[in-house]
């Protein structure tokens, strides 16, 4: 195993510091947009290389990574679009306004937290059936994604479409239901295994009262609410809903959960180890759940960077279609983002659609034949261009031209290679693709064409 | 061993083990273990769970106890039979839910050919009470729903909705995964909101009718239940349906059989030969079982028989006139006078004025009648034909908005028309869902409505509408109406005037068509919604979808034939026509999950494919269609007394025992075609497309301004058309022969009934705007009793006849005023309304043991006891729009010590007062009933004391 792989028990995360063993190089920059974003454009990386790892993640933390793409008054148009979107009745409006943020959004790293509250809160509109309340859940992740735990917590328990979603409104006094109790703990909070089913009855007793009022807002109706004593987690009470939710932040397990959490959004398959999860739980819990932290502690550590890390997270599909969209600067003409979404869904992840209340189950899941075959024809329509919406197919080589490239062939392929993979491909790497290009006929440009398909349908692609 | 030999020990060892019978195993657990080992307990069981299911569907159709009785055990039987013909995709209640109406509609049609019809008829009659008519044609118009819906939403709907199971129940019975039942059922209801609403009805309010309805759903004998079982056992066990049950039972089990084998060739691949030899092949197929199992249906047998009715009889209230030109000479001139005024009340001089009228559709037909002289007088001549076509006096001048008053009836008062200033343009700019600006979209201008602009906005917000807006078309304006997006997606419209609300339409290369309403308002309105049928202010942005094609190829049924001109539209706002290949292209479609493309053509019958799937990205979507050929029946609907063209529409259905029936897979509503179909033109035409055979033609004003007429009670109602509104101005019934390809019929002529006219006024005695009023029809048509506010005190009881006295309600929810009242006599006339303060009830909601229970729901429900019908207008009972129901059934929490106090009960009606832990939509719910009880006087609050509920905590567990 690599020396960087596991850093010294007493400091898990410490800091990444450009070293000889682990440069601040291509491949680290290229790992970052991936990892913590939806990749980067070749200016963007070619900033990063030369600003260095502080200045890259402080931009990535600040919400401003995305410099290309992004429009004027991006802001503005996007609550265009949510507004349309949401009134729309069809879903596909919303989930079209959402990958508008990812692909032409400053802040990468924010829109990956939202889907990651998405997973974490799953909840679904097919059962809710409401997109304004769908819209209003994704901009409260949008508001609170790096905030204290706590303040995620309370307000994504009490946002209307998770209340509709786990049938808080059927849950009265001397009636109780245990949808919401018990998800709180197994899903949100504790983890399985971490309480008991008199907990869950017990917290579902204290929950008592929380519904959706007519206009559709949080209601909390005292004569709904069981006022009675309970003993939640061995604390015995007359407990209310939020006494339950303080009950539950102050648990260890909550922090552990989060520190899970965390690192199955940034960090790849077994680069971390227990020890480093209990040292970022300890962490959270020091610093009251503070995610923001928790992510920033991430980002910056040896551990991110280590050669371990790089390239073993599976990316999902918002991540591999907007990614690609994206590094291939497809911004004007840009493809539908309606059929983007189309695309992400076929790919497995129905945004707002989650499949159940445990979420997308992620990792080697996203990888199946069909998913495989479904992420290359993804990427050929997006370099062909008409059957996504764009008027003009993509022109590889002037892609590669703009950036100082030039027209050469080996230069072209070590330019997508670079891009997309973060590698230096060898000679022989060079040849073996354009071989298998050409060998699909056509022109020149659509061999090069060609070429970025072929890279972006390799194994190395769908990892992050 | 043997299966036979095991039966006995496996059905030992499942009691043993507690039976998974008794734990309710899914559908096709007991389907597979009746094909497995003919275990009869498997089969009672599924007898019994759908017991309801199939006897609520053959009562619907047939309304006779013996003939459901027949299709209910020949459905079993069927099943029996078939069992294994049911398909992966498909749900046993769907199964059961498909078979059974056919086999109940091939019941009905059987019995409408025997001799003993009538006196069957009869006894029909005697078993449905004409009190229930109504509702029988709610039920009707449910099912026939139900029936088009694909059967993986039909049937969580089904078992929901109706059978009140819960989600995790039907997800067990159904073997689907709860989340499955929660999004279909969801999409059911979607879907049957959409086409009812179509159809002008409300799904919640068709529910709360079945639900009253226990005749409905209670389900088949036990008796028969029993024997149904037994026959089916020993029919699947190899023996005759001759020998298990009775002949007109077992008849519709060889039909269910056909068809069922017959479903079975086509999902075997067979379609995909090539259509004409399928076509050949699949008629010689269906003819020659046709042949052999229903010989009375042979047509050639049907047309030599005597016609059941006689050609063209024209129903008893309406009889028939000759073609005339009326009292009135259409283009005799009468003059009208008036003066145009600028927006600061001078006179204006040098405006012109124009007469636009509904039947215009180009603006150079549009003349000038007058240009204001001096002190802004004009003067010239209209005809009597314009004023039958709303004509409407426009007023116009470059430096102001156009002004205009429709012309209701000439007298010799001056017609003022007050321009208004044009400060305010409408600047618009249209961006894609990527936020980029689309240029070159065309805006067009099509409408232009002024009114009570405050109100109007305020319905928009509600999501409600208000339609007392005066209206011209973009016709009667000068200038152009339609521009063009810049580059940066910008537009301007100008000239409309301030305060104006313009109803437009953008459209353009790969976008969407989308419609919607703009303000000449500068501020900002918060709470107005844009989008597809929204609404703006001056200042706007507005986002459209990418369009995706859809394309395909028109077929004439039988012959193969590609059919030129057939208008292909997703029945919105694109439409596009076939060429001479038959090949159509439609384009300005969304690109949406499912999509609605239908076809029709004058002489065939409409197909609408209601759930066409999308396809990934943009390539056109594909859809073909296979159109039927009729005989088009023309004729004219005049005034009885004045010979004066008639508006209205005709709707054909062909009665139950037509035998061509078999040759279409559906008769759609006439509304569903874009081609004008079963809509009056101005001289008072129309054009039906008909069957050969017996047939009816429902002919219903516009205006409910003529006598009605019902259904004969010895006519022959059976499916399809039994669901034919109660109430019509005219029941004609045809019988045309098959060799023919068009037929004209006599002019229909109605008879012009009573009107009451009348005045509402609020509590003070004065005249009363923005109220509500319920009554004033009592016609079909959802046009004459919409909810909608009234921006005129007066109002006019339309087709008023004293054998059917009218009940009305009137209110005015701000104001807290109504009025409910029964007018019996046309001698009242005109009537003066005064509005009083509703009343109110109190009371407290307490336990069993007498504890005070908070947060109960207390509702109060207008009473639908048989003996209150007549106090209830007709959309009020049946909550044609659910809005009335909603407005006045007033519900409340109760407080913290059970307290409650119901506000806005309706003194003179009857309520119900219901409590619950939530909105019901079962009525065993209900923790407490208060039966038919009265309202205080007006202004007054009635105590109802103390409420006991009953402990319902139980019921869940």
């Amino acid at each position: 195993m690599n020396d960087d792989a596991r850093p010294s028990a007493d400091n898990l995360w410490s800091p990444y510091v450009s070293e000889p063993e682990a440069p601040w190089n291509l491949r680290r920059v290229v790992h970052l947009h991936r990892r913590a974003g939806f990749a980067a454009t070749w200016s963007e990386i070619q900033r990063d290389l030369k600003d260095g790892p502080k200045a890259s993640i402080d931009r990535l933390l600040a919400g401003k990574a995305h410099t290309e793409g992004v429009p004027d008054k991006f802001a503005d148009t996007a609550d265009l679009l949510a507004t349309t979107a949401a009134s729309s009745y069809d879903a596909g409006r919303l989930k079209a306004w959402w990958v508008y943020r990812m692909l032409f959004g400053p802040d990468p790293l924010t829109e990956r937290l939202v889907l990651m509250w998405h997973n974490h809160f799953a909840t679904s509109n097919i059962k809710v059936e409401d997109l304004p309340a769908m819209h209003r859940q994704n901009q409260c992740f949008r508001a609170l994604a790096r905030a204290p735990f706590g303040e995620v917590l309370n307000a994504a328990v009490r946002d209307p479409a998770l209340l509709k979603w786990l049938d808080a409104p059927a849950n009265l006094k001397g009636h109780p239901n245990e949808n919401l109790g018990r998800e709180l703990m197994e899903l949100f909070t504790l983890g399985i295994g971490r309480y008991t089913e008199t907990d869950v009855k017990e917290a579902a007793r204290a929950l008592t009262g929380w519904a959706v009022s007519e206009n559709g807002a949080f209601e909390e109706t005292p004569a709904r609410h069981d006022d009675g004593e309970k003993i939640v987690l061995g604390r015995k009470g007359t407990w209310k809903g939020e006494d339950l939710i303080k009950i539950l932040l102050e648990h260890p397990a909550t922090a552990e959960r989060l520190s899970f959490r965390l690192c199955e959004f940034l960090m790849g398959e077994g680069s971390v180890d227990l020890a480093a999860l209990t040292e970022l739980a300890d962490g959270l819990r020091r610093r009251n759940l503070d995610i923001g932290w928790g992510v920033e502690t991430i980002l910056r550590s040896r551990l991110f960077f280590s050669h371990a890390n790089i390239g073993m997270r599976v990316l999902g599909p918002a991540e591999y279609v907007i990614g690609t969209a994206r590094a291939l600067e497809l911004f004007d003409p840009p493809p539908s983002t309606l059929v983007l979404a189309e695309w992400i869904a076929r790919l497995g992840q129905d945004l707002f659609y989650p499949p159940n209340v445990g979420g997308w189950p992620g990792g080697r899941s996203w990888l199946t034949t069909r998913s495989l075959i479904g992420r290359a024809n993804y990427a050929a329509l997006l370099v062909e261009g008409a059957r996504v919406g764009r008027p003009v197919p993509m022109d590889s080589v002037a892609l590669a031209e703009l950036h100082g490239v030039g027209k050469d062939r080996d230069a072209v392929v070590d330019f997508y290679a670079k891009l997309i993979l973060g590698i230096e491909p060898s000679a022989e790497w060079i040849d073996r693709l354009v071989q298998a290009a050409r060998g699909k006929g056509g022109s020149e440009a659509e061999t090069f064409r060609n070429v970025v398909v072929l890279i972006l349908a390799m194994p190395e692609a769908q990892l992050a | 061993m043997s299966q036979a030999k095991l039966e006995p020990v496996l059905q030992h060892i499942r009691k043993l083990a507690g039976s998974a019978l008794t734990s309710d195993p899914s559908d096709s657990q007991l389907l597979e273990r009746f094909l497995s080992t003919r275990e009869e307990r498997a089969f009672a069981v599924l007898v019994e769970r759908y017991n309801r299911l199939v006897w609520s569907v053959c009562w619907q159709v047939l309304h006779h106890r013996q003939d459901a009785e027949d299709a209910f055990q020949a459905t079993f039987l069927v099943l029996a039979r078939h069992a294994r013909t049911i398909r992966r995709t498909e749900t046993v209640a769907g199964w059961l839910y498909r078979v059974a109406r056919r086999l109940a509609t091939r019941a009905g049609m059987n019995m409408a050919t025997q001799r003993t019809h009538e006196k069957r008829v009869r006894n029909r009659r005697v078993e449905e009470p004409g009190s229930e008519l109504a509702l029988s044609e709610l039920q009707a118009v449910l099912h026939e729903e139900l029936n088009r819906l694909p059967d993986r939403y039909r049937a969580p709907f089904y078992l929901c909705c109706l059978e009140g199971k819960t989600g995790p129940e039907a997800a067990r019975l159904l073997s689907w995964k709860e989340g499955t039942v929660t999004g279909r059922l969801a999409e059911a209801r979607k879907l049957l909101r959409r086409r009812l609403a179509r159809r002008g009805f409300e799904l919640s309010a068709i529910l709360g009718a079945c639900a009253v309805s226990s005749e409905l759903f209670a389900g088949a004998p036990a008796g028969l239940v029993k024997a149904t079982v037994k026959a089916a056992i020993a029919f699947a066990a190899g023996q005759t349906a001759a020998t298990v049950c009775s002949a007109s039972v077992a008849g519709l089990v060889r039909a269910g059989l056909k068809a069922a084998f017959l479903a079975k060739v086509q999902s075997a691949g067979l379609l995909l030969l090539a259509a004409g030899v399928l076509a050949y092949a699949g008629a010689l197929t269906h003819q020659a079982l046709a042949a052999k199992e229903t010989p009375a249906h042979n047509p050639a047998d049907v047309a030599s028989a005597p016609a059941l009715f006689p050609e063209e009889e024209v129903a008893e209230d309406s009889g028939r006139v000759p073609a005339s030109s009326g009292k009135d000479n259409p283009t005799e001139a009468i003059t009208v006078k008036g003066r145009v005024m600028g927006p600061d009340d001078k006179p204006l001089a040098g405006a012109r004025v124009v007469v636009w009228t509904d039947t215009i559709k180009n603006p150079s037909d549009v003349n000038v009648r007058a240009t204001t002289a001096q002190y802004g007088r004009f003067s010239f001549a209209v005809t009597q034909a314009e004023l039958k076509h709303k004509a409407t006096i426009v007023a116009k001048n470059k430096a102001y908005g156009p002004a205009w008053s429709e012309l209701k009836g000439i007298n010799d008062e001056e017609i003022e028309l007050r321009l208004v200033p044009d400060d305010v343009a409408i600047n618009g700019r249209v961006l894609d869902l990527e936020g980029k600006p689309v240029g070159g979209a065309t805006i067009r201008l099509l409408r232009l409505q002024k009114g009570w602009t405050d109100q109007w906005i305020s319905e928009m917000k509600r999501g409600g509408q208000y339609t007392g807006m005066a209206y011209i078309d973009a016709v009667a304006l000068d200038g152009p109406t339609a521009v063009q997006t810049k580059k940066d997606g910008r537009f301007q419209l100008q000239g409309l005037g301030r305060q104006r609300v313009a109803w437009i339409e953008i459209s353009g290369e790969n976008i969407e068509v989308t419609r919607c309403f703009v303000v000449t308002r500068a501020a900002k309105v918060p709470g107005l919604r844009g989008g597809q049928n929204g609404a703006y202010t001056a200042s706007f942005d507005h986002v459209v979808g990418p369009a995706k094609p859809i394309i395909g190829t028109v077929w004439e049924k039988g012959t193969g034939k590609p059919l030129v001109g057939i208008t292909v539209t997703d029945n919105y706002w694109t439409k596009t026509k076939t060429d001479e290949r038959g090949h159509y292209r439609l384009v300005g479609i969304g690109k949406k999950p499912n999509y609605i493309v239908a076809a029709t053509g004058i002489s065939f019958f409409s197909v609408t494919k209601w759930e066409v799937a999308d396809t990934p990205g943009f390539d056109p979507l594909t859809v073909d269609f296979e159109l039927k050929r009729g005989i088009v029946i023309r004729g004219r609907i005049i005034n009885k007394e004045t010979g004066e063209p008639v508006k209205g529409t005709v709707e054909y259905h062909a009665f139950g025992d037509n035998p061509y029936l078999k040759a279409v897979s559906a008769i759609e509503p006439a509304f569903f075609s874009q081609d004008h179909r079963g809509y009056t033109e101005a001289d008072g035409s129309f054009f039906a497309v008909a069957l050969p055979g017996p047939g009816l033609l429902h002919v219903l004003a516009d205006q409910d301004n003529y006598r009605k007429t019902e259904p004969a009670a010895d006519w022959n109602l059976l499916p399809p058309i039994q669901h034919v509104s109660k109430l019509a101005h005219a029941l004609v019934r045809i019988n045309p022969s098959e060799a023919e390809t068009e037929k004209s019929i006599p002019d229909i002529a109605l008879e012009p009934a009573t009107s009451i006219s009348g005045t509402v006024l609020g509590s003070d005695g004065q005249p009363l705007f923005g109220y509500f009023a319920a009554g004033l029809s009592d016609s079909p048509r959802g046009s004459t009793n919409r909810y909608e506010r009234r921006g005129d005190s007066a109002f006019t009881i339309r087709s008023f006849d004293a054998h059917r006295p009218r009940a009305l309600i009137f209110f005015h929810p701000d104001k807290k005023i109504g009025k409910a009242m029964v007018v019996r006599s046309a001698e009242s006339s005109p009537l003066r309304v005064r509005l009083e303060p509703m009343s109110s009830v109190s009371g407290r909601v307490i336990d069993a043991k007498s504890r005070p229970s908070a947060g109960a729901l207390v509702t109060a429900h207008l009473s639908r006891a048989k003996e209150d019908h007549a106090n209830l207008p007709t959309e009020v009972l049946w909550g044609y729009y659910q809005q009335w129901p909603n407005r006045l059934e007033p519900k409340i929490r109760t407080a913290a010590d059970g307290t409650f106090r119901l506000d806005g009960l309706m003194p003179g009606l009857r309520y119900t007062l219901i409590v619950s832990e939530e909105e019901m939509t079962n009525p065993a719910e209900a923790l407490y009933r208060l039966e038919r009880f009265t309202p205080a006087d007006s202004g007054k609050t009635k105590d109802l004391g103390d409420l006991k509920i009953t402990d319902n905590s139980a019921k869940g567990t």
